[in-house]
């Protein structure tokens, strides 16, 4: 359904709600037991069976909305499903045409990143984000991250100037140039004060800012750059020769450098670690479920199946008939191949597989990646996932200044490496394949579904295991550079769900709570910038920050979103996660989630339970109720109602279908008994 | 349920044509975008900066694509004789003043050599062809105010870390041939 809205934008609206009607009855009911307070309305209804769908059977809008959109710069058709936008603002004129980048979080602060310099939005008032600065600092590409007083932005391109001069240096070398990190003060953060730079080798074209949970004196910033190391006239000890011929060689390697919070002018680079060292053959991933059943149906019916690396692969005709052909002049005979000739075949196929591997390379020992696009760390894990070019890496990074590679994966479906993003518990690391570079429309009707997308892995005793790929769905049009780019996770308790950009393919929420079949959840999607060529646009980044979803819309400024409930994620998991507050967040510096005691928490957990039909609803029912009445109890007859239900819960988690979920209700049930 | 809800979908569906043919003023949505009209004075200043963005280029930042494209050229032309099915007289009109492009008679080489022997020569060709892009990206970089850009400095970025870690990649397998 299409309307045009008071903001003038043309919408096409997919309300959840209209959608599943029925379950609104469901709803109803479910709301008497957990909002309303009327004695009359706390009833145990019998033999009620489970209203919330499972994820899995959420079905999305058909056909998809997001197809055939109208295209324009400011005034793009919209498809939107189980979200609002809330607003969405314009960069200032200065900005307009630029490139906006990366998103950082302070207070109630947006920085967004651009290749113009870097902005500030107010963000109290999400209806009415107010720009506060607007610094004029060119540099691709702008990416920003915070800590403290103190803001850094990466610099790669030929035209950053040390003095954030607009005019570019024109040199091909250059004492005014800048390539590496800039670092401003921005203890005012209306007035930001640029107070130091750090120059790399390849300048930087993203970095990380590692907060050591041992050290409240210095941060880390490891730094990533892929473009062409500088001459050395220009900085010197920056060489460009391969490592086996240099061994200070600046390619192949990571910068890690270190901030004195109290002197951040004397930040320097500590370590150059060459964290792609003896990378061997890239290991690759075994066949989706999907194609193994493929492989096991062509087993079955008697086709060669052959082992290329650890994967297995059916030959196709071709193939087999070369070397039927090769069976058969080999023993000098003539005409057809016999069964004899095919049994031949079954056998020598490891023998004639390991000449095709021989010939193409694979298996041998390959030099592995040259840099990292992307480092995302996760230091209350000690861990950090690469997206390094042609591999995804596992790090270590207890000791900040020496990461170490723990484990590395590689996949033919991935082009590039591109950033990680892992799940709260560490348990599960999605990587991103920017296929096509970030500026090719890579999501046309017949691209595949594995390539351009996000590879998730669970990672058990730092191994990481492929389990599946998710890509966002709806078929773009040439005009709309279209591929996987950053994300963050939002922080429903109990789910992993994560919300993500791609480009001018707009921006999706997904449920990777099991890794290995992802479910889209919502979107947002607006036509193409335009149809007659193909302009780098679309979303670049966009991530949960206290209670919306904030998105750097690299043309058209800042959206911010807030999520819808419906059965995919309820009223009681929006209000859990909204308890969740940051007061900073860097998306490549992941902060671990805690959710404080709350109603809102039990609710959602019972809501879950439910969901994922883990529990009967007489025992949902007597959490809800116990809630209720606990809520009406008021702070003096709250304890005794909480402690009877928490034992209650304890009582009866090992009769359920997740008695970890039941544990985690009763533990946040005694919390709220003890609390005043 | 799942009966009511397909009910429902009817249902939505068909109020979805209702506003679709009833509220005709909000389509067809194509007719809003016509060049030059009904066009915000920020739309505009947005085209008038992208295509002051896009006369940025100097002459060696031209001259770096347009000597790519003859580059890739030849690579395809490679590869295609590594598949056998290059055309006979395909790559003849190659500018010979690029670096790293093989020549001629380094072609027909490569086209009259079979097996083990092909492997090599094609890995060898290769890599030199290889070193010619990184060259051609060296010589961009240490050109004066070329590469300001920055599509132009994210292409030659790509192709450089790219060619580099080919090249890498390349020398090993020739290693590795060269021991059997």
């Amino acid at each position: 359904m299409r309307y045009t809205d008071n903001y003038n934008r043309k919408v096409r609206i997919t309300d959840a709600g209209l959608y599943r009607l029925p379950l609104l009855m469901a709803g109803v009911i479910l709301f008497i037991f957990s909002g309303c307070s009327s004695s009359e309305q706390v009833q145990v209804q019998q033999n009620l069976s489970p209203a919330l769908m499972p994820v899995s059977e959420i079905q999305a809008p058909h056909p998809d909305p997001r197809v055939g959109l109208s295209p324009g710069v400011f005034d793009a058709e919209e498809a939107i499903w189980n979200l609002r936008l809330i607003s969405t603002t314009p960069p200032p004129d200065n900005f307009v045409g630029s490139t906006a980048t990366d998103l950082a979080f302070k207070g109630n602060y947006a920085i967004q990143g651009d290749y113009n310099g870097f902005m500030v939005w107010d963000i109290s008032d999400p209806e009415n984000p107010v720009l506060v600065v607007d610094f004029l600092c060119p540099a691709s590409q702008s990416d920003v991250s915070v800590y403290g007083d103190l803001l850094f932005v990466s610099g790669e391109g030929l035209e950053g100037r040390l003095d954030c001069g607009i005019d570019a240096p024109r040199t091909a070398v250059s004492e005014v140039r800048l390539r590496g990190i800039r670092i401003f003060d921005i203890s005012d953060i209306r007035n930001p004060r640029y107070v130091a730079n750090v120059q790399t080798c390849r300048g930087s074209h993203t970095h990380s800012v590692l907060v050591d949970p041992n050290d409240d004196e210095n941060v880390y910033v490891y730094v990533s750059g892929s473009a062409p190391v500088r001459p050395e006239d220009e900085l010197p000890g920056c060489s460009s020769a391969l490592p086996d011929d240099d061994p200070n060689s600046a390619l192949f390697r990571i910068e890690v450098i270190k901030v004195p919070l109290a002197n951040p002018e004397l930040a320097a680079i500590v370590n150059s670690p060459r964290i792609f060292e003896d990378l061997t053959a890239p290991p690759t991933h075994g066949p989706a479920p999907d194609d193994m059943a493929v492989i096991e149906r062509a087993r079955a019916r008697g086709a060669f199946v052959g082992n290329f690396n650890g994967t297995p692969r059916v030959l196709n005709s071709g193939m087999v008939r070369r070397y039927l052909t090769r069976i058969v002049e080999e023993r000098g005979g003539t005409g057809d191949p016999t069964a004899a000739d095919s049994a031949a075949l079954r056998e020598r196929l490891p023998e004639f597989i390991a000449e095709i591997t021989r010939l193409r390379g694979r298996g041998l020992s390959g030099r592995g990646p040259n840099q990292c696009h992307d480092i995302t760390l996760y230091p209350e894990l000690g861990i950090a996932g690469g997206a390094c070019e042609g591999y995804g890496l596992l790090l270590d990074i207890s000791d900040p200044a020496n990461p170490v590679r723990i484990d590395a994966v590689a996949d033919s479906n991935f082009a590039y490496w591109h950033s990680a993003s892992f799940n709260n518990d560490g348990t599960t690391v999605i990587f991103t394949d920017e296929w096509g570079g970030g500026t090719q429309p890579k999501c046309r009707a017949a691209d595949p579904l594995e390539w351009g997308a996000n590879a998730i892995y669970s990672i058990k005793d730092g191994k990481m295991e492929f389990q599946s790929y998710f890509k966002m769905s709806a078929p773009q049009t040439t005009m709309e550079n279209c591929v996987a780019h950053n994300g963050s996770l939002i922080p429903i308790p109990g789910r992993d769900i994560m919300v993500q950009s791609w480009y001018q393919g707009g921006i999706n929420v997904f449920d990777f709570s099991d890794p290995a079949n992802p479910v889209e959840i919502a979107y947002h999607d607006r036509g193409p910038i335009s149809l007659d060529r193909l302009e780098t646009g679309g979303s670049w980044s966009i991530y949960w920050y206290n209670g919306v979803l904030i998105n750097s819309e690299i043309y058209r400024g800042l959206d911010i979103f807030e999520l819808l409930p419906g059965d995919h994620i309820t009223e009681n998991e929006i209000a859990a996660a909204n308890t969740v507050q940051m007061n900073y967040f860097n998306p490549q510096g992941q902060p671990k989630f805690a959710w404080p005691a709350s109603y809102a928490l039990v609710r959602a957990y019972a809501d879950q339970l439910e969901r994922n039909r883990e529990a009967d609803m007489t025992t949902l029912q007597m959490i809800r109720t116990g809630i209720i009445e606990a809520e009406r109890a008021g702070s003096a007859g709250k304890t005794s109602v909480l402690s009877r239900l928490a034992a209650e819960v304890e009582n009866r988690a090992g009769s359920t279908g997740n008695p970890d979920k039941m544990a985690r209700i009763a533990t946040a049930l005694k919390e709220l008994a003890t609390a005043s | 349920m799942h009966r009511n809800k397909t009910a429902y979908l009817i249902a939505v569906v068909f109020v979805a044509g209702l506003v679709g043919t009833g509220c005709s003023s909000t389509e067809p949505v194509t007719e809003i975008r016509q060049p030059q009209q009904d066009m915000s004075d920020r739309e505009a200043l947005f085209w008038s900066n992208r295509e002051s963005s896009r006369t940025n280029y100097t002459e060696a930042d031209v001259d770096f694509m347009t000597k790519m494209i003859a580059h890739h050229a030849q690579a395809l032309v490679m590869s295609a004789l590594a598949r056998g099915s290059a055309h006979q007289h395909s790559g003849r009109q190659q500018a010979a003043d690029m670096p790293g492009m093989l020549s001629w008679e380094q072609l027909e080489e490569l086209a009259a050599s079979k097996g083990s022997d092909f492997d090599r020569s094609y890995l060898t060709f290769m890599i030199q062809h290889h070193e010619g892009a990184v060259i051609m990206v060296q010589e961009l970089f240490s050109t004066n105010g070329a590469a300001l850009d920055v599509e132009i400095f994210q292409l030659a970025s790509e192709i450089n870390a790219e060619q580099i870690t080919e090249i890498e990649r390349m020398k090993q397998m020739l290693e590795t041939m060269s021991h059997k």
